[in-house]
């Protein structure tokens, strides 16, 4: 006895409306596949059979989460490993995901408990991708452009430069000149980073997965060890979903809320040190933020005002508001999960806070050696 | 004592505004007014990008050079004012490109933020190996000249659509000082060998996520003749085209093909931009500014013209002086036997 589910596709994206609890399983075919299978429940248990016809088989691969790093993990993983199908599956996807919201400048504050190579190795990794894009002609289709400005501090900081100084295009200190026009700010930081706007980026990634052969589900994801029975390996990026999915709760959510404006004669970016107020100019819009806590929208505005008066000028767009995955440090490691006595691999890679864009592309290429780590131990039958 | 400014771009409209600041208490009467057969969004001004940024090398003319960092100096100062997207004033950074090795330019000292480009953002530019970075100023004509233009209509100057056909015209009918801020067509009150059209042709488009300014130099090529991508309030300007002597104000299919090639190479996310619409102006282009005052039959003229393709660049440092030749005018004539000067 089989459930067919009705598929519906929408946006090139699967959208399956019945669930698996207690009834057999339709498993859903990677989008080139040869062949589809309804296989009733009972014949998982015979594991070896699933692999008796190797030039047929993928291993499959899931990816749980279709933010920004769900996305670039998963466009890594579907063009560096052509056997293995790689399914996308989230309960949200852009323009709704949090990565969506965010303003995008590639900047990074640095995580307690990593070495300081292997952030920085994140943060070379991201730019210098995105790098290559921004300086190709499809820079303004994927929303990842230059963007240059300033950093501001109140009093001179005892760390002068931060470690991804060399990574961005350019880093220098502010000329007194520079300086000037914010009076209360004895020093500050001018350089040229990149934005990244995730509501052309994400559809830019998606397109280049489905290019690599991936596909995306829409379905929210509860239990790991389910995934296990559809899955070989299991890769995590659900962000903030990680504190349920998991109970992993040193993720907490660390709330933004930021305004949007029409200001189109902005071209810099300013940012507050503290990291509490920051106008970042866009494509679309000039970004105003933030903060931590709830606030008002007109204390953020003001605040932003103070730093650059001709915001008077500008025309509201809108506010958002967003949770970041707050953690000490993202989790970029092995795990697994019990599937019936077995193990199924996971890598996890979640936990970015403010910093998903930035770290994005580097923390994908470390989920993808992970991903190859577990496929190197799987036992020989069920390999390739 | 009635003052005629003829010509309303922006050196005409600042000029008459430096002059109404520094004398109006000063002059009993005084009564500006300004002559023009094209206002803004007429004139070359409205159609220049607005970026401030003189020719490279001053080569000696420090006097250019001196009025370029005062009108730099002065539109600084409104960055902060509410009125400072109103008069079209904001900051904008971006890159100098040269195909080889070239001296520090002339702007170094005057601009923020000026250093050399590093290896790696000259990779970005294949056929450039040299370059600076720094951050200057946008001032944009088509907001510049209506806040010009109400500030002087809120102070009494009286605007006239009309063709000036000579000076004598305007002293015959009693007016006392003449300012000559009529650009690449001065030739046609006065002849000037020196004034030569410097036409130019700029391509409008859409592209919202260029944040900088890409200027390349050619020294083979000349000035202006080189790709240049200037993103303003509300659109990116992209050009260069100049071609001395060249009178028409059409717009060249040619033209447009060969600007749009080479910035697109420059720049290749410009293949996603929206075109808008083309423009062409003619640059009055000298080998300096004619800033001086002239004794003529009638009266004192005042000539402020041939600022080329910096005339937003220049337009405040040459609106002082000739503020400044202005008040020798009138000492002039408080002097007695001065009177005799003026009947000679």
């Amino acid at each position: 006895m089989t459930v067919t589910s009705s598929v519906q596709w929408r946006m090139g994206i699967q959208t399956r409306s019945s669930s698996f609890k207690g009834m057999s399983l339709t498993v859903t075919p990677p989008a080139h596949s040869p062949f589809s299978t309804q296989v009733p429940r009972s014949l998982l248990f015979v594991a070896p059979f699933w692999y008796c016809c190797p030039a047929m088989h993928r291993v499959k691969v899931a990816v749980v989460g279709a933010g920004v790093v769900g996305l670039s993990t998963a466009v890594v993983i579907a063009e560096a490993l052509p056997h293995c199908s790689v399914t996308v599956l989230a309960d949200r996807f852009t323009p709704n995901t949090t990565s969506d919201g965010a303003a995008g400048i590639l900047f990074a504050s640095q995580f307690p408990d990593v070495p300081v190579e292997q952030q920085r190795r994140w943060f070379k990794r991201t730019f210098d991708h995105l790098l290559l894009i921004a300086s190709s002609p499809e820079a303004g289709v994927a929303g990842v452009f230059l963007s240059s400005g300033w950093q501001i501090f109140r009093e001179v900081p005892p760390e002068k430069k931060p470690y991804w100084s060399d990574c961005v295009l350019s880093f220098g200190t502010m000329t007194d000149a520079e300086l000037k026009r914010f009076p209360q700010y004895k020093f500050g930081q001018a350089f040229t980073t990149i934005k990244c706007e995730c509501p052309s980026y994400l559809p830019w990634l998606q397109k280049r997965l489905e290019k690599a052969g991936g596909i995306m589900i829409h379905e929210k994801v509860t239990d790991l060890a389910e995934l296990g029975l559809r899955y070989d390996v299991i890769v995590n990026c659900s962000g903030l979903g990680s504190r349920e999915l998991l109970g992993d709760e040193d993720v907490h959510p660390v709330r933004g809320q930021v305004l949007r404006v029409h200001a189109p004669w902005l071209q810099h970016f300013v940012r507050v040190a503290d990291g509490h107020t920051y106008i970042y100019p866009g494509a679309g819009g000039v970004t105003l933020g933030g903060t931590r806590q709830a606030a008002d929208s007109q204390a953020i505005f003001e605040r932003c005002r103070r730093l650059e008066p001709s915001l008077g000028s500008a025309r509201p767009l809108g506010e958002w508001v967003g949770l970041r995955p707050g953690r000490r440090n993202p989790r970029v490691e092995r795990g697994h999960v019990r599937v019936h006595g077995r193990r199924v691999p996971v890598v996890h890679n979640y936990g970015h806070g403010g910093w998903g864009i930035t770290l994005s592309w580097g923390t994908a290429l470390d989920a993808l050696d992970l991903v190859r780590q577990c496929l190197n131990e799987r036992p020989p039958e069920a390999r390739l | 004592m009635r003052v005629a400014v003829i010509g309303a771009g922006v050196i005409g409209l600042s000029t008459a505004q430096c002059i109404y600041e520094r004398y109006h208490s000063a002059v009993s009467s005084l009564s500006i007014e300004v002559y023009a057969d094209r206002f803004t969004p007429q004139t070359t001004s409205d159609g220049a990008a607005g970026l401030w940024q003189p020719y490279l090398y001053d080569n000696g003319n420090t006097l250019e050079t001196k009025w370029n960092k005062e009108t730099f100096d002065y539109l600084l100062g409104f960055l902060n004012s509410p009125d400072s997207i109103k008069m079209g004033i904001f900051l904008q950074s971006g890159y100098n490109l040269c195909s080889d090795p070239a001296p520090d330019p002339s702007f170094r000292d005057i601009v923020l933020g000026f250093r050399q480009l590093a290896k790696r953002e000259l990779d970005l530019f294949p056929g450039y190996s040299h370059g600076w970075f720094n951050t200057a100023l946008m001032i944009e004509g088509k907001s510049y000249l209506p806040w010009l233009m109400n500030w002087l209509k809120q102070r009494g100057v009286k605007f006239y659509q009309r063709k000036v056909s000579s000076f004598q015209e305007l002293a015959d009918s009693g007016v006392e000082v003449i300012i000559n801020c009529t650009g690449v067509r001065s030739g046609e009150l006065q002849p000037d060998p020196e004034l030569k059209p410097g036409r130019g042709q700029i391509i409008k488009v859409s592209a919202p996520w260029l944040k900088h300014f890409i200027l390349t130099h050619n020294f083979k090529k000349g000035v202006y003749n080189s790709p240049y991508i200037i993103p303003g309030s509300r659109h990116v300007t992209v050009g260069g085209v100049f071609q001395l002597g060249n009178w028409s104000e059409q717009n060249s299919t040619a033209d447009h093909k060969k600007i749009w090639e080479e910035a697109c190479s420059l720049e290749p996310s410009l293949k996603h931009a929206r075109v808008m619409e083309d423009w062409s102006g003619l640059r009055p282009v000298r080998s300096r500014v004619r800033l001086e005052r002239e004794m003529m039959q009638f009266g004192p003229v005042i000539h402020n013209y041939g600022h080329g393709g910096y005339g937003l660049t220049i337009h405040w440092g040459c609106a002082l002086e000739a503020a400044r030749l202005f008040g020798e005018i009138i000492d002039a004539l408080k002097e007695p036997c001065l009177s005799d000067l003026k009947e000679h």
